[in-house]
């Protein structure tokens, strides 16, 4: 029993050392995109002119839900994959990666990158999605629906492309490397998030499927690269 | 050897069974015999994919260069089935719907595996000689991310495409010569799969043992 005791407490304090170590790598990551504003200002200022551009574009009222539900995620799936490749990219390009490798576990820098990078990727959707309601005039049937769509397909685009963005800033290639990457990766999310937004635009059954498919599709990418990250981590 | 002569002699019997034995399909006509090409073929890029994810994750715990040369080679055949796989499916639409595409989930999941395993080659391209462990980790990625092209979204979303083999009313519904030669033809292609394989690493092999040699 004292051995049982003694394992289970080896193990819960892992488990609390894990978990301090990745929120003091959230807040780090936080911080350093907050003091310099670049990517967060970038992310949003292309999702809010791209709304822009559309709507001037397409002139108005967009009855069409087929067309407006692939017109957002479009948009929403171009703005999300910055903020998520950016924060790999600059880690490489600013040469502080082999600080990261020297004091914490591969896991815990991955699992940070992509907490945040889902972060941001939120924001930028929830700051989107009613701009592009209020500009094109768009009749929400089921807007509970909506936002959940919204937020597992947002959350599994960050995910899907993660792995990507981490494999485009150790192979050199940087931002069109993950293009090519992650586009792929990330198609699914798109089909199935185009399907509940429709539900949800025009009231019928069946969209919290799709955002059940969004969320496991999510958890089963962020699972897989979690352990690859571990593999490319290192320096050859 | 021995594999190379069960493969021709398979792929002659499944020949025999599916243009001579099997009948044709009542609506479709002498076109159905085409199922006994397109199915086996993408049979085999599944085939070939899979072994792409099995030997990436081998070269991942333990790198060996017989690894690496076995999951590169899987991936390039996986994406030479997946083409022909599109090229017959786009002509039986033709046939058979009229169209060249039309976006069916079915077509559209090998559209997205063949984007998902061209970006492998423009990894490798682009990481020059210091990529095996990269290529290995992007593969196996894209293993995890293929079986919801090949198996999930098609089941999800209505299709044109019949019924899948692996259904929930667990029944095939292909008369027993139809089902004899489709199963028979499936069988000589995954042999067919692993000739290629076998063949492709033998060249390989002798390409890196030249080059070192030289």
């Amino acid at each position: 029993m004292t051995a049982m005791n003694h394992c289970y407490a080896k193990r819960r304090s892992a488990l609390a050392d894990f978990l301090s170590t990745l929120k003091r790598l959230i807040i780090k990551e936080l911080r350093v995109e907050f003091r310099s504003r670049g990517m967060i200002g970038t992310a949003l200022s292309f999702t809010v002119s791209s709304v822009i551009m559309a709507g001037i574009g397409y002139g108005g009222f967009l009855k069409d839900i087929h067309t407006a539900a692939v017109l957002f995620w479009i948009i929403a799936l171009f703005s999300a994959m910055t903020p998520v490749s950016h924060l790999f990219i600059r880690e490489e390009e600013e040469g502080t990666i082999g600080v990261l490798r020297i004091r914490f576990r591969s896991d815990a820098v991955f699992l940070s990158k992509l907490i945040c990078g889902m972060l941001f990727v939120l924001l930028s959707l929830l700051v989107m999605a009613p701009l592009y309601v209020a500009f094109f005039n768009i009749y929400v049937a089921d807007a509970a629906l909506f936002v959940a769509v919204i937020l597992a397909g947002g959350s599994a685009a960050a995910c899907a492309s993660a792995f990507a963005g981490a494999l485009a800033s150790r192979a050199g290639g940087k931002s069109a490397l993950f293009a090519v990457l992650s586009i792929p990766a990330v198609l699914p999310v798109l089909i199935v998030s185009v399907s509940g937004t429709i539900r949800a635009l025009s009231g019928a059954a069946g969209g919290w499927g799709d955002a059940a498919f969004c969320l496991c599709y999510g958890a089963v990418m962020a699972a897989v690269s979690v352990w690859l990250y571990e593999k490319i981590w290192m320096e050859e | 050897m021995t594999l190379y002569i069960i493969t021709a002699v398979s792929l002659c019997i499944a020949s025999v069974l599916a243009f001579a034995v099997a009948p044709p399909e009542k609506f479709l006509g002498e076109s159905s015999r085409l199922i006994y090409i397109h199915v086996p073929l993408a049979f085999s890029a599944v085939l070939s994919f899979i072994l792409s994810g099995v030997f990436s994750a081998r070269y991942l715990v333990s790198p060996r260069e017989m690894d690496e040369i076995h999951f590169h080679n899987a991936a390039v055949l996986g994406i030479f089935f997946t083409v022909l796989t599109a090229v017959t499916g786009a002509a039986w639409a033709h046939i058979a719907w009229g169209v060249w595409w039309n976006w069916d989930p079915r077509e559209t999941s090998i559209l997205f595996l063949l984007a998902v395993y061209s970006a492998y080659f423009a990894l490798a391209s682009s990481t020059g000689g210091r990529s095996a462990r990269y290529r290995a980790s992007y593969l196996l990625f894209a293993a995890a991310v293929m079986p919801f092209f090949v198996f999930v979204a098609p089941r999800i979303y209505p299709s044109l495409h019949p019924d899948t083999l692996i259904n929930a009313k667990r029944t095939v519904k292909l008369i027993g010569s139809m089902r004899l030669a489709l199963f028979v033809s499936m069988a000589s292609y995954a042999l067919l799969t692993l000739s290629l394989f076998d063949f492709a690493n033998r060249v390989s092999l002798l390409e890196r043992k030249s080059s070192q040699g030289e």
